[in-house]
């Protein structure tokens, strides 16, 4: 469901708006909605912020790493905000926050584990000169 | 080859790996250069790397991978970055990380990992 609204900006609104979607290749409406939704989520979860990776806007903990790799090492540390936190040097409420924003929003970062492992033929067809490396059996 | 651990990895590889090898030279990102790379743009941090001449080692093959061909187009230079996959070691597995990265070392002794990109993997 989605509801369409008409708003009036400053014209320096306006303008940063529209230099935002032209940057980002978006529509107004697009990059309108995309920063409503992130401030939404910013003013939950004061702990997160945004940041631009390859042209794709991912949840982070403030000054630190994003959440879909927090979520990776917690995944291991039983969803332990604890745990999470010691293995990754964090303060439990930054581990918590990645925790609880996952909680709340998974779809995004659910896809993330298949696309951060592709299959090596992918990785070599971008790399031809990839070096292998084979773990040795303990 | 000199290898920097990105910031999902334990800090706790590189203190391990030091317990096990004296010496060897692996940092994490948490101690390199008092931390200051924590939390900065993948950009950034190669470019951080280059300079101090560290390969980069991480799992992030989700934002890197295209980053990284990008700099290859471009013809930027990195020190190297080195790919783990999960399906490898877990990154929570800070033994089997250890050991692996130890291997790598002892292998790539000596050699000039600029601009090469590595993969570890149990193999196909």
């Amino acid at each position: 469901m989605s509801q369409k609204l008409i708003l009036e900006l400053s014209d320096e609104i306006a303008e940063a708006l529209d230099q935002a979607a032209r940057s980002e290749r978006l529509s107004l409406e697009d990059v309108s909605a995309r920063i409503l939704e992130e401030w939404r989520w910013r003013r939950r979860f004061p702990l997160l912020e945004f940041r631009d990776f390859n042209g794709e806007r991912h949840a982070c903990v403030r000054d630190r790493l994003q959440v879909w790799q927090v979520i990776m090492v917690a995944r291991e540390c039983g969803m332990d905000a604890d745990r999470t936190a010691e293995r990754l040097g964090l303060e439990p409420e930054q581990a918590q926050a990645a925790l609880a924003f996952y909680a709340a929003n998974p779809h995004p970062i659910d896809e993330a584990p298949g696309e951060n492992q592709p299959e090596l033929s992918r990785v070599k067809a971008l790399f031809p000169s990839l070096n292998v490396m084979i773990l040795p059996p303990e | 080859m000199k290898l920097l651990t990105d910031e999902h990895i334990s800090p706790k590889v590189a203190t391990e790996a030091h317990a096990k090898r004296p010496g060897c030279p692996i940092i994490s990102i948490q101690v390199w250069r008092a931390g200051a790379l924590l939390g900065k743009s993948d950009d950034q941090l190669l470019l951080a790397a280059e300079e101090d001449g560290w390969t980069h080692v991480t799992y992030d093959q989700k934002t890197i991978l295209p980053l990284l061909a990008e700099w290859d187009r471009r013809g930027r230079k990195h020190c190297g970055v080195v790919f783990v996959d999960q399906r490898t070691v877990a990154p929570g597995d800070i033994g089997g990380l250890v050991r692996g990265l130890l291997h790598m070392l002892e292998n790539e002794e000596g050699r000039d990992w600029a601009d090469r990109v590595g993969y570890l993997t149990r193999g196909e």
